[in-house]
């Protein structure tokens, strides 16, 4: 994995201290770990400092591309304390405090990062109900069970930004839900399977 | 039970009643064409010129005749009763026995169509497949096992595939669900109201 020299340059920018002092740090890292993990910021980046802002906002910009990449390459909280003290030549209590936002915020963002790409519709729910059908105005033998299932998908939706909820509507009879639990059932199976394979 | 008609379309039988056998068994067959190619205008007007009428009385008395198999299926007639049925429209025992033999051949055509009726999206099929997730751009090394679905749908004769995915936790959850809604049409609940409604004449 490599990591581009001008990040490394910006980063080298946590060791001037007297402009970054370990409350904007604070703020920064917290700010950059729920972006990340969340999509929220919660400080205003651009007040966090009198002067110039410009190193604050390349300073963050820069922590927020290196946790994404760490994360994304599945680096240890070592590796990446590494990589702070021996190629951008980070302070040993600064590179510290960075370690320790890393490792907390590791699994939210690797989440937030297993979620980002294509899915089919993904299932996440099913309502039914049993009908009995007791007269038609074609047919007038009463019928029934039939099972009506709907079945809640989420899939993610760029207009919205966000998760788009549909169901999908279907009836079966005894026989054919019979069918479709049975399918079911060898799949969890399967899953099932799997799992102890591999705990054992 | 007997069947009762109205007036218009016992008017529209009214041509059957006076023709010989053999014009009736004629006419079953135009309705037989009929239902199983459709209308064809060419048999109605040789047929009207036979027998010297306008070829409207031809139609009226063939959508007649398959009206009279819609209800005698819709209320599932034993033959008894769909022979006192013909007989009191004023039918021949010898017309009624035509007519009995072409509601006889053509009673399972007429309930597949009588119950294909009002019917949504109906479960046809289902396949799986597991898969692992092994990497995406945005995450290079990872394991995510995924079901992958394709349910197909028949509505009317026409079948459409829905691929759809899920995670082992909610596949667990829909497999538990549709099993408890099964359990439920057993229980003894819904059995009782089933056989309380079966029983039902209405």
């Amino acid at each position: 994995m490599d990591i581009e020299e001008k990040h490394k340059n910006y980063l080298k920018l946590l060791n001037k201290n007297e402009k970054f002092s370990d409350e904007i740090l604070d703020k920064l890292l917290e700010n950059c770990s729920k972006a990340l993990s969340s999509h929220t910021e919660v400080y205003d980046i651009s007040s966090l400092s009198q002067d110039d802002t410009t190193e604050i906002k390349q300073l963050y910009a820069s922590l927020l591309y290196v946790f994404a990449q760490f994360v994304r390459n599945s680096q240890s909280s070592e590796e990446f304390s590494n990589f702070l003290l021996t190629e951008c030549d980070i302070e040993k209590d600064r590179a510290q405090l960075l370690e320790k936002y890393y490792e907390e915020s590791y699994n939210s963002i690797r989440m937030q990062l297993l979620n980002i790409g294509n899915y089919l519709p993904h299932i996440t729910d099913v309502r039914w109900k049993i009908d009995y059908m007791v007269k038609s105005s074609t047919w007038d033998q009463s019928e029934g069970p039939i099972f009506r299932v709907s079945l809640k998908t989420e899939k993610f939706d760029s207009t919205l930004k966000g998760p788009k909820i549909e169901f999908i509507e279907f009836s079966c009879t005894g026989q054919e839900l019979q069918d479709l639990v049975y399918k079911l059932k060898d799949a969890v199976r399967h899953c099932q399977k799997l799992a102890n394979n591999h705990n054992h | 039970m007997l069947i009762s008609l109205r007036n218009d379309h016992k008017e529209h039988l009214q041509l059957l009643t006076a023709q010989p056998e053999q014009v009736v068994a004629d006419f079953c067959k135009l309705a037989s064409d009929f239902l199983e190619n459709g209308p064809t205008a060419k048999l109605f007007s040789t047929a009207a010129s036979k027998l010297d009428v306008t070829v409207d009385v031809i139609e009226n008395c063939i959508y007649g005749l398959i009206n009279l198999l819609l209800i005698a299926c819709k209320h599932q007639l034993s033959e008894a009763d769909f022979r006192d049925s013909v007989l009191t429209l004023g039918f021949s025992e010898n017309q009624e026995t035509l007519l009995s033999k072409f509601y006889d051949t053509k009673k399972s055509l007429i309930h597949k169509i009588n119950t294909k009726g009002l019917t949504g999206p109906h479960y046809h099929d289902l396949q799986w497949r597991f898969e692992v997730q092994l990497a995406s751009r945005s995450m290079l090394q990872q394991v995510t096992p995924l079901i992958t679905m394709d349910l197909a749908l028949k509505t009317g004769s026409e079948i459409s595939h829905q691929i759809l995915q899920t995670d082992p936790t909610n596949l667990l959850h829909l497999a538990n669900e549709l099993e408890h809604a099964l359990n439920q049409s057993r229980s003894r609940h819904s059995r009782k109201v089933q056989r309380a409604l079966g029983n039902l004449q209405i």
